[in-house]
């Protein structure tokens, strides 16, 4: 019967495989090597330096935010909680362009968050900063994270740290001791897909920042995209393939950290 | 240490725990019922692991509401075991050590007695279920608690070794003063003494009883094994010596054998079959029941409605 049902499936499993590999496949060989090579010069190799740097900075903030956040909501079951616990999701389903409006309208220095942040901080300016890169793809990515440490924090590690505490440990030696530790692999988990999912950003930077002041640095989503409407699809399409393959790349390096980071003891 | 429990509710979803009154003096107390009738949840609200909705929890007499679960001195060790994964056996037996108040000499006797010398170096995941049984029980009383909740413990353990630790949990709780409730379904666990069983059922404790004998609840003596309970037209009743006789002429059909000390007689009542447990010895082709010398056993429900 399990064999039937693996040749009733397999067909299914195959082609969504195959729906996924086609259009890498395709961006990887649109272009020749040699101008894949010729458009590294392009800039795209430092925006997508800036890129992964300023992504990983947010997914590690994104962690961050998850362990006092998970601690939290996994000790409290009230109606009120669980309704603000279901506030996570909400930048899932928000239109990235709509996000940047969200973000500006919020944070610029005109508006009253971003009025009451340039009184702490004379000469606060938003667009176009490194701050509102960081603040947006913060909005965005960091659902990934705080679910993940979340639901593994309530699901698998809390009963350790229970235990723990009816042998005399304290709750917090209990969960510094016992389930950070734990934690290390969700977080790692957290991390790759916060990250991932703040590369892919890219109309929300439209908006807040298209470029980054002063360096005039472009994200690497903006970038590819100002690359589509001014020298067309084949520069568009090799810059794609270089971020493509380094991301491949940095995601294999991110899982293998992860992998020994789990192992703790 | 003393557990006394008043007036507990504890609600989750469809499910209520609702303890009026219960009251385990110091001493080893078994808690038996059949899966899902709360007694998980009954201890997880004494370790404090779980609150109370209302009610109080008493630990000598002190109530547990403003102490944290790690200021009870009330040690759980849960069906699962939760030993700490990634970390050795002897790094999971040190811990209530070094972050908490354990006993360094309890760890050598525990090791000695539990025979867990050979396994201290390897991952507690590496273990058998056996082996991980006995180092969660190891654990839990290095740590040096007033009061030990073992939940179903021993269930992986095989006969021999199961009557071994519970044989020797009675010398360690009195070598180091502490109290056990334990939650079994086998009935064969009372055999090394018990200061009371209490029975539940749907999230209420039907009966507490110092002796089997004191039974007085049909859904009590039917989760023992050999629970003497017999159901003659419509009524339940507990079958003792003094009830039983034998005969060649007339009375129901059964089959015995010897177990241990006593007897175990498989009687044919009514079109039921049912474990009779006896010390005598049976000498006529019938088993005869003489109701008026049985214990009439009451439905819960219907105490229930009485109530």
């Amino acid at each position: 019967m399990r064999n039937r049902l693996i040749l009733l499936f397999f067909p299914f499993m195959a082609a969504y495989l195959i729906f996924l590999v086609l259009p890498i496949v395709r961006i990887l060989t649109f272009n020749s090597f040699s101008f894949l090579i010729g458009d590294a010069s392009s800039g795209i190799l430092a925006s997508i330096y800036y890129t992964y740097l300023i992504a990983l900075a947010v997914a590690v903030i994104s962690v961050l935010l998850a362990l006092p956040y998970s601690f939290v909501m996994a000790r409290r079951n009230t109606i009120p909680y669980r309704i603000a616990d279901s506030l996570v999701e909400i930048p899932i389903m928000i239109p990235s362009t709509v996000v940047g409006i969200m973000i500006l309208i919020t944070f610029a220095p005109q508006m009253p968050v971003g009025s009451a942040i340039a009184r702490v901080f004379p000469g606060y300016s938003f667009q176009d900063s490194l701050f509102a890169v960081i603040i947006t793809l913060l909005f965005v990515s960091s659902a990934y994270s705080i679910r993940i440490v979340g639901v593994s924090y309530r699901q698998e590690i809390l009963r350790y740290e229970e235990e723990a505490m009816t042998l005399g440990v304290s709750d917090a030696r209990s969960f510094l001791l016992l389930s950070v530790p734990m934690l290390i692999k969700p977080m790692a988990r957290g991390i790759v897909l916060s990250w991932a999912r703040a590369i892919s950003a890219v109309g929300s930077l439209l908006i807040v920042a298209y470029y980054i002041f002063p360096s005039f640095t472009q994200l690497a989503g903006v970038f590819i995209y100002s690359q589509f409407l001014g020298g067309g699809l084949p520069d568009a399409a090799a810059s794609s393939s270089i971020l493509i393959i380094t991301g491949i790349i940095a995601m294999a390096l991110l899982r293998a950290m992860g992998g020994r980071n789990a192992a703790v003891y | 240490m003393q557990l006394s429990i008043r007036g507990l509710r504890y609600r989750r979803g469809n499910f209520t725990l609702s303890i009026d009154e219960l009251d385990l003096p110091s001493g080893k107390h078994f808690i038996m019922g059949q899966n899902g009738s709360g007694k998980t949840t009954l201890l997880k609200n004494v370790c404090g692991i779980l609150r109370p909705d209302s009610g109080r929890i008493l630990l000598d007499g002190v109530p547990s509401e403003g102490r944290k679960s790690w200021e009870r001195h009330v040690a759980y060790i849960p069906q699962d075991l939760l030993l700490f994964p990634g970390m050795s056996v002897e790094k999971n037996l040190l811990f209530p050590i070094r972050h908490a108040g354990g006993s360094m000499d309890i760890f050598h006797d525990m090791v000695e007695s539990m025979g867990l010398k050979d396994i201290l170096q390897r991952r507690a995941d590496q273990i058998s279920g056996g082996q991980a049984q006995r180092v969660a029980v190891a654990r839990a009383i290095i740590s040096a608690p007033s009061l030990l909740l073992m939940d179903e413990p021993l269930s992986m353990q095989d006969q021999s070794a199961r009557i071994w630790i519970l044989s020797r949990l009675d010398d360690l709780m009195k070598k180091y003063s502490f109290s056990i409730i334990y939650v079994t379904h086998d009935q064969s666990d009372l055999d090394f003494g018990y200061d009371s069983v209490t029975f539940m059922n749907a999230g209420r404790i039907t009966e507490s009883v110092s002796s089997l004998d004191q039974l007085h609840q049909e859904t009590s003596a039917s989760m023992l094994h050999y629970g003497n309970m017999v159901r003659i037209n419509g009524s339940h009743y507990l079958a003792g010596d003094e009830s039983i006789s034998f005969s060649d002429s007339g009375g129901y059909g059964y089959r015995w054998w010897k177990s241990l000390d006593y007897n175990v007689l498989l009687a044919s009542i009514d079109g039921e079959e049912y474990f009779i447990k006896t010390s005598r010895m049976p000498d006529g082709k019938y088993l005869v029941l003489n109701p008026e010398l049985m214990k009439p056993l009451e439905h819960e429900s219907i105490l229930q409605e009485g109530q």
